[in-house]
């Protein structure tokens, strides 16, 4: 399970190699077996024994800050698996396969899309209309997306970030569209949200990041040697290259959390420019999501959950890494899940 | 693979008693009576409890039962007075808020 702390004063210690939570006078002993991670995202204090016994059980603790976006983490002094597959993602950074691979990855992200925006489309009967223009519009885009193959690296890298940035404008106003009257919003807003769509989306986000990064540690991929510049981060990484098909997860999570009606107004401290989820909303979004993520799907001819899937996704990106003759290239993730 | 177990006590020894005790909670099983414990456990450590056990116990005076136990019939269980938490024990929490 993942455990996250989220009341001020938690004291986090172990005895007799069981993790004990304490809160004034609440109490709970888990299992160093039964804890998947820990999540801090509060003031905590953490005993150094109880760091040591996360560390040998490989348990991560991730740190966050009031958005729900990873501040650091503990983990153990090496990174998981060769240094080669590092040494080749360096010079995959040289040389433009490795932005072969991002027009993969953001094939895959507008593909799961439009398939969102269909499932949602076949729902609401009657009103088929709202998704239509925009589902061909942004296939249209994928199509385009296709065919681009830049002169150079630095063309391509800007070709693919502009029609990634037209796809993404078009999808999120539809998915406004098939909001509750109350909660349409007016396109994506990061630091700070803007409204509680944003700010539940942005925190999935958060979420999602964290365990592409740790799928990338275990695999033996640097997570800051990235192939693209994403949009809100001005730097290359990894995660944010490989978080692209399954962003797909946190936005079905959050925009079922809203059609679904289970979003209430005291979830959200509102203020004047911004929205942020507040201690009663973070419990329900966080449980969401983990469902979601914990739900088996077709991938590869198998069941598997969908937190699995980045492991398996991260695997095969190193194992093409450090497949010298790239004959085989990785055809992305087929979850047909919709 | 996992499988529920029940693992059932009578040890004369305090030490013993306390050993294997904190053994089963480190693997992770919940004590839900004075000398009842009940979790899921991987099938391989449910072997390894039985071993650890056989080595600390005393066979004139003590018994341990360790009872595998199926989904089927855990729906079926019927908790009178003072309960458990049933989605604890069958790993069925995902997220622990703290």
């Amino acid at each position: 399970m993942q455990v996250y702390i989220h009341s001020p004063g938690t004291y986090l210690t172990q005895k007799n190699e069981i993790f004990r939570l304490k809160n004034q006078d609440r109490s709970l002993d888990l299992s160093p077996r039964k804890v998947e991670s820990f999540v801090i995202t509060n003031q905590a204090m953490i005993t150094t024994q109880a760091i040591n016994l996360a560390l040998e059980n490989n348990i991560d603790m991730v740190f966050l800050d009031a958005f729900g976006d990873p501040t650091g983490r503990i983990w153990f002094a090496k990174m998981g698996s060769t240094a080669l597959i590092r040494r080749k993602q360096l010079e995959m950074d040289q040389n433009d396969s490795g932005l072969m691979i991002v027009k993969d990855l953001i094939k895959n992200k507008i593909g799961n899309q439009v398939k969102f925006l269909k499932t949602l489309k076949n729902a609401r009967p009657g009103k088929e209309h709202r998704f239509i223009d925009t589902i061909l519009a942004i296939e249209k885009i994928l199509q385009t997306l296709e065919v681009t193959d830049g002169e150079n690296v630095i063309d391509l890298r800007n070709t693919i970030m502009g029609l990634e940035g037209t796809s993404a404008r078009a999808y999120f106003k539809v998915l406004a569209r098939a909001m509750p009257e109350k909660y349409r919003f007016k396109g994506r807003s990061r630091r700070p949200a803007k409204d509680p769509f944003n700010a539940v989306l942005n925190y999935c986000y958060g979420m999602l990041y964290g365990k592409v990064e740790k799928a990338c540690i275990i695999a033996g991929l640097d997570p800051f040697i990235g192939f693209l510049h994403t949009d809100n981060y001005n730097k290359k990484s990894l995660v944010f290259d490989l978080i692209e098909p399954f962003r797909i997860f946190a936005e079905t999570t959050a925009v079922y959390l809203f059609t679904g009606r289970k979003m209430k107004d005291d979830y959200f401290d509102m203020y004047e420019h911004s929205v942020s989820l507040n201690k009663n909303g973070k419990p329900v979004v966080v449980e969401a999501m983990d469902k979601h993520l914990e739900e088996k799907v077709r991938y590869r001819r198998k069941n598997v959950k969908r937190r699995h899937i980045l492991h398996h996704e991260a695997h095969r990106l190193a194992n093409y890494m450090i497949d010298d003759d790239k004959m085989k290239k990785p055809d992305w993730l087929s979850i047909t899940e919709f | 693979m996992s499988t529920l177990a029940w693992i059932i006590y009578d040890i004369t020894e305090d030490k013993t008693r306390n050993f294997l005790a904190k053994e089963f909670k480190k693997t992770g099983l919940i004590r839900v009576q004075k000398s009842v414990f009940l979790g899921r456990l991987d099938s391989n450590r449910f072997d390894e409890l039985g071993e650890i056990c056989d080595g600390v116990i005393n066979p004139e005076t003590d018994s341990v039962y360790l009872f595998p136990f199926c989904q089927e019939d855990f729906q079926k269980v019927r908790v009178l007075g003072q309960g458990f938490d049933r989605k604890m024990v069958n790993d069925e929490i995902l997220s622990q808020f703290f």
